[in-house]
């Protein structure tokens, strides 16, 4: 699972006209259901679907925006110069090296089949199984420092949230209840 | 004389040993979460604010007002001594701060980073106690209709600035805005987009969206990356009240600092807004502007002081209007709804001394930012040998179980793990999250406030838009939002103005 290579992902270089068109399609997706889901009132301030529907109409309309301004763009017409660099965008000039490929996927499912097992399995069970599955993805491979920070972690939350802040973790069936008993 | 009275009864508010603890601690975690990149003060607060849900309401705004406050203070270490800012307010540090370490200034880059960071909170902390009891007695007059309009400027303030592209900033907006549709319609009762869901129903609640939007994609990112940076520096000796340093960065510092508190009062403007205007402000009152960049002491006062103001400052419409500066003040909306509060006039006048205590809170914690930020300096080193993989599984824990306590509801954590594909979708393509969030928080409070208008002018739209201040804030957001297309049609023309002359 460990190849280095510079991090350009597919997304990064999707042509702007393309991604403002996407956005354009889901502000008319935003539109559509607003007319076939939501009941229609004479007033303005008693119907439900006409703030929605300014709200879809903002999104069409900018979307279109990006799309004109990707396809300016990529005609060599730059109509703005301004810098692209967003929130969280990395502006320190550092390059940064991809050498775990897929551990976003994997932690991304470990994350959704957690959500999935909690009630079954109880908080303790699944999360110390969540904590391994994380720290292994990130690179910890060695045994006692997987069990003892999944462990601490788990135990940790487990009585701040069970038992300090009264949050009422799932317990999960049979012999995992009891084992959730002893935290909360 | 009232203010004192009122900040006199903060302080006594502040004075328990409850209260002190969680101040300190509070402190800490922020300058530690804003020194370790990838922790940003958005997922900080958002990370601890399952931790206050048992809290008393005062204890919890403490708590988490001075994480937010205290985490802009601590991302310039990182951002002078690895090239690494420890958030994103701190990014343009990198330019002359890197530049000083490089030079073998490091601890003089710190001395003034440090310094200038408690020159902008402390004149925005001034501004706030100030400014926010006025602000929020004149909105008492304010109706319907004017709190539609200061919330349009927010969106409006947001959209244009959060990202180089207006577009992109209307177009977050608007995403927010029908994301905060669904649930239940506030005025008919009928439900929007829910698809027959009895979890939707009850609408998209903030805490997991916030969560899949600041934390989750920022660790599946660094998930994927070698931490390749060299976390070891020699910063050498630190000095932070120095005539050099005051003489060279402490009017950058002054003028920053007021910068920063004024578009930090802006609703919807932010500190990463500040950071860069305090930059510019910086070059553009230098009569040598040929070291910027290269290790201009001048370069890291300007956007320290500016971003620590316009944290600080941000907060102030948050109290006074109900409104939201920034990223991080909008999830401090989400906390004070969660414990029963609506933040805005009202929220002054009958709870004034929860917020002069928080007020205290905050002038404490950036003295003490101030005393202790030297030692701290110091460990931090240490402080990031912590692996981040420890860090992100720590963050991922607290993630699910902030959105899992809100409702002690799986199908919320469900929400908060779409948000961060969604969330890290964006963060690929470079899609500014700001004015998703603000969208989603602002949307509601425009809609809900526009329609009770209208219903108050027998649904007459013009009625409610030609209101002297509606009308005039409305203005103000569309110049705002046409700026930059009027800016470049503008050079467009005078360069074809320009064309016969050169040719001649």
């Amino acid at each position: 699972m460990r190849t280095v290579t510079k991090e350009e992902p597919k997304l990064k270089k999707a042509q702007p006209a393309a991604v403002g068109f996407a956005w354009t399609g889901i502000g008319v997706l935003a539109l559509m259901l607003s007319f076939s889901t939501l009941d229609s009132d004479p007033s303005i301030a008693e119907n439900p679907r006409s703030w929605p529907i300014f709200c879809a109409v903002i999104m069409i309309a900018a979307g279109i925006g990006i799309g004109v301004h990707g396809i300016l763009q990529a005609r060599g017409r730059e109509v703005s110069q301004q810098s692209e660099d967003v929130d969280g965008a990395d502006k320190s000039g550092q390059s940064e090296e991809v050498v775990r490929k897929w551990s976003h996927v994997i932690l991304f499912a470990a994350l959704f089949v957690y959500g999935n097992l909690l009630p079954q399995l109880g908080y303790v069970a699944a999360t110390v199984l969540l904590m391994l599955a994380c720290l292994w993805t990130m690179g910890v491979r060695q045994l006692w420092k997987l069990a003892t920070i999944s462990v601490v972690l788990t135990a940790a939350t487990a009585y701040l949230f069970g038992s300090i802040l009264n949050v009422a973790l799932p317990r999960g069936a049979g012999f995992l209840a009891q084992l959730n008993s002893l935290f909360f | 004389m009232d203010i004192l009275t009122q900040i006199g009864d903060g302080f006594s508010g502040l004075m328990s040993i409850d209260n002190i603890l969680i101040l300190l601690l509070a402190t800490l975690v922020g300058l530690l979460g804003g020194v370790i990149p990838g922790i940003s003060g958005p997922m900080l607060v958002v990370v601890f604010l399952p931790v206050t849900y048992a809290m008393d309401p005062t204890q919890a705004f403490i708590l988490l007002s001075v994480l937010y406050v205290t985490s802009v203070y601590g991302g310039m270490v990182t951002a002078i001594l690895f090239r690494a800012p420890g958030s994103p307010e701190s990014a343009i540090t990198v330019l002359d701060g890197y530049a000083m370490t490089e030079k073998g200034q490091a601890g003089r880059a710190l001395g003034i980073g440090i310094l200038s960071s408690g020159v902008g909170a402390l004149v925005a902390t001034l501004a706030m106690i100030l400014m926010t009891a006025p602000l929020a007695a004149l909105a008492l007059s304010f109706s319907s209709a004017e709190f539609f309009a200061i919330a349009v400027l927010g969106l409006s303030i947001v959209a244009s600035l959060s990202s180089g592209q207006v577009a992109k900033g209307v177009l977050g907006v608007g995403l927010g805005m029908v994301l905060a549709t669904v649930g239940v319609d506030p005025m008919t009762a009928e439900t929007r987009f829910t698809f027959g869901s009895s979890g939707l129903s009850a609408g998209l609640e903030l805490v997991p969206v916030m969560i899949g939007l600041f934390a989750i994609p920022e660790v599946l990112r660094k998930s994927r990356l070698a931490n390749r940076t060299k976390m070891e520096a020699s910063h050498g000796d630190i000095k932070v009240l120095s005539k050099e340093n005051i003489r060279e960065a402490g009017p950058t510092a002054a003028r920053s600092s007021i910068v920063g508190t004024l578009v930090g009062l802006l609703p919807g403007a932010g500190s990463i807004t500040t950071s860069v205007l305090g930059y510019s402000q910086a070059v553009k009152f230098a009569k040598d502007k040929s070291q910027f960049g290269k290790g201009d002491p001048r370069g890291v006062a300007g956007p320290e002081s500016a971003n620590n103001a316009g944290a600080v400052g941000s907060l102030v419409p948050l109290f006074a209007l109900g409104i939201p500066g920034s990223a991080a003040s909008a999830i401090l909306i989400g906390a004070f709804v969660m414990h029963g509060f609506q933040p805005g006039p009202n929220f002054m006048s009958s709870q004034g001394t929860v917020v002069y205590t928080v007020f205290a809170a905050v002038v404490v914690a950036n003295i003490l930012a101030l005393v202790v930020a030297k030692p701290f300096i110091g460990s931090v080193s240490k402080i990031l040998r912590i692996p981040y993989s420890v860090l992100a599984a720590a963050v991922l824990l607290f993630s699910v179980l902030g959105s899992y306590s809100l409702r002690n509801s799986v199908f919320d954590v469900t929400v908060m793990l779409v948000f961060g594909v969604l969330g890290y979708v964006l963060l690929v393509i470079k899609f500014p999250v700001a004015p998703i969030v603000l969208g989603f928080v602002l949307g509601p409070i425009a809609e809900s406030n526009f329609r009770r208008a209208l219903l108050m002018a027998g649904d007459d739209v013009m009625t409610v838009l030609t209101r002297p201040i509606t009308g005039t804030v409305i203005v103000i957001a569309l110049l705002i939002l046409l700026f930059p297309v009027l800016k470049s049609m503008f050079n467009a023309v005078k360069a074809i103005a320009s064309r016969p002359k050169a040719e001649v």
